[in-house]
């Protein structure tokens, strides 16, 4: 089939709306991804296509055993810096969640994951056969997850199945509270129960401070795009070296006619994974990945003043866990949904003050409670936030204490 | 030929620009470093365009 050069024009010199360079982004998903400089340079240079297979096959023919560029270099030193003894990069952090819950269940086995989860989670543990039972939290306005909890459900599932389950999977920094959850606890029941524990931090890796061995983890399973100023699609999946045969179990197949095997091949990644510009990405923001986690604390103290200045605001409250242990935040703005009630442009009257502040990431609509990340802000831009929104508050007559 | 050199002189710095620009947006108020920074850049980007000029005649 041929497509008409008038319908081929739409892809020409496409632009990003929002860039880093005109607006302050405060998208929650999107602030850990931010490219670095080293990692934009990387992109234009390692662009095309298969670039990082130049020197491929190296001695074993798979991805993490290249050379030129440090790829097997890089895995080791990612392994390390999370403290675990295992890397790989995969697409998304789903894929490093379904691998791990694929390789270590059998279907029909339970995974047990927090009732914070992201949708990804219950979906990986579905696809891979799974079912799931789901550890509460305690409703607003906390939400907190109470690890003590795991050890009961696991309770449920040894009665109802007679076997442990196949995992616990915790999410470290939930999507939609951004509350740090207390990983340590859980893998403390886990080591007590001898189930692999999963620890899911996607929003909590790369950005701050992570220590697999010290939590207890057997897996931790981040996202590139999400928090270590990478390009998607990239996923993280680091292992204890006790899973590694299990969860990195090589493919075991053969041709009926052709004879042909793939040892060397890792059966759950299906080969080779991310073989281009975006693991390059990953690979050239870490060095600042690695300084950046030590910032953290910095990083409180700006949400933290946010809130508190958000918070002067009469109505307005972070919901979650206080203090504030994430820069993810989720805040109820009642008065600027009471404004939205009778502005023409109702609910969007929000997301139109804040981009003519160029400002945006807050979604559209939004005005009863919304979801904001200043990570990677600078003060001066933080403050710009905090000044639009009080100065949006007393355009509309709201009470600013 | 120095044109891949300076080529890649000039993405170089027009990158390090663009850093300025992101961690200032939106009301791009410099910093003293940030203007000199900027500075030097133009000043290495408008060598690498004379000299790729000079190539290309």
């Amino acid at each position: 089939m041929k497509i008409s050069s008038e319908r081929l024009k739409k892809y020409e010199g496409m632009k990003r709306d929002f860039s880093e360079e005109e607006y302050i982004n405060l998208q929650p998903i999107q602030r850990g991804g931010v490219l670095t400089e080293e990692a934009r340079r990387a992109l234009i240079e390692f662009g095309d296509g298969y670039s990082v297979c130049d020197w491929c096959p190296p001695k074993t023919a798979r991805l993490d055993m290249i050379d030129d560029p440090p790829i097997h270099q890089f895995y080791a030193d990612l392994a390390e810096f999370l403290g675990m003894d295992l890397a790989r990069i995969v697409t998304r952090c789903r894929e490093a969640k379904f691998i791990a819950f694929k390789m270590l269940g059998k279907a029909g086995d339970y995974a047990i994951i927090d009732s914070t989860a992201h949708y990804s989670s219950y979906i990986s543990a579905e696809l891979a056969d799974l079912r799931v039972k789901e550890v509460p939290n305690t409703g607003a306005p906390e939400y907190r997850i109470d690890p003590e909890l795991y050890a009961s459900k696991i309770e449920e599932v040894k009665k109802e199945t007679g076997r442990l389950p196949a995992a616990l999977l915790l999410t470290h920094v939930d999507y939609l509270y951004g509350n740090l959850n207390d990983a340590k606890a859980v893998g403390k029941i886990a080591e007590e129960y001898k189930v692999p524990f999963i620890l899911n931090c996607a929003y909590s890796a790369g950005i701050m401070p992570i220590d697999g061995k010290e939590v207890g983890a057997d897996v931790i399973t981040s996202s590139g795009h999400k928090s270590w100023a990478a390009c998607a699609p990239t996923g993280i999946l680091a292992l204890r070296n006790s899973l590694g045969e299990k969860v990195l179990a090589k493919p075991k197949i053969e041709g009926d006619l052709t004879k042909r095997k793939f040892v060397s091949k890792e059966l759950g990644l299906l080969g080779c994974t991310v073989a281009g510009a975006p693991l390059v990405t990953l690979m050239a923001s870490f060095p600042e990945v690695v300084r950046r986690v030590e910032r953290w604390g910095e990083e409180l103290e700006k949400i933290r003043f946010l809130v508190k200045e958000m918070e002067r605001i009469e109505g307005v409250r972070q919901i979650g866990m206080r203090p504030k242990m994430h820069t993810l935040t989720h805040l109820e703005t009642d008065p600027f949904f009471k404004a939205s009630e009778t502005h023409k442009r109702k609910g969007y009257f929000l997301y139109d003050e804040l981009r003519a502040r160029k400002i945006v990431g807050i979604q559209p609509g939004l005005t009863k409670h919304f979801k904001l990340n200043t990570y990677g802000l600078t003060w001066d831009q933080v403050k710009y936030v905090k000044d639009a929104f009080l100065e949006i508050a007393s355009k509309y007559g709201m009470k600013v204490n | 030929m120095a044109l891949l050199p300076d080529s890649k002189e000039i993405l170089n710095e027009m990158l390090r620009v663009q850093q300025v620009l992101r961690k200032t947006s939106p009301n791009h108020a410099l910093s003293e470093a940030d203007r000199k920074a900027v500075e030097v850049s133009l000043d290495r980007a408008e060598r690498a365009v004379a000299l790729m000029r000079k190539e290309v005649r």
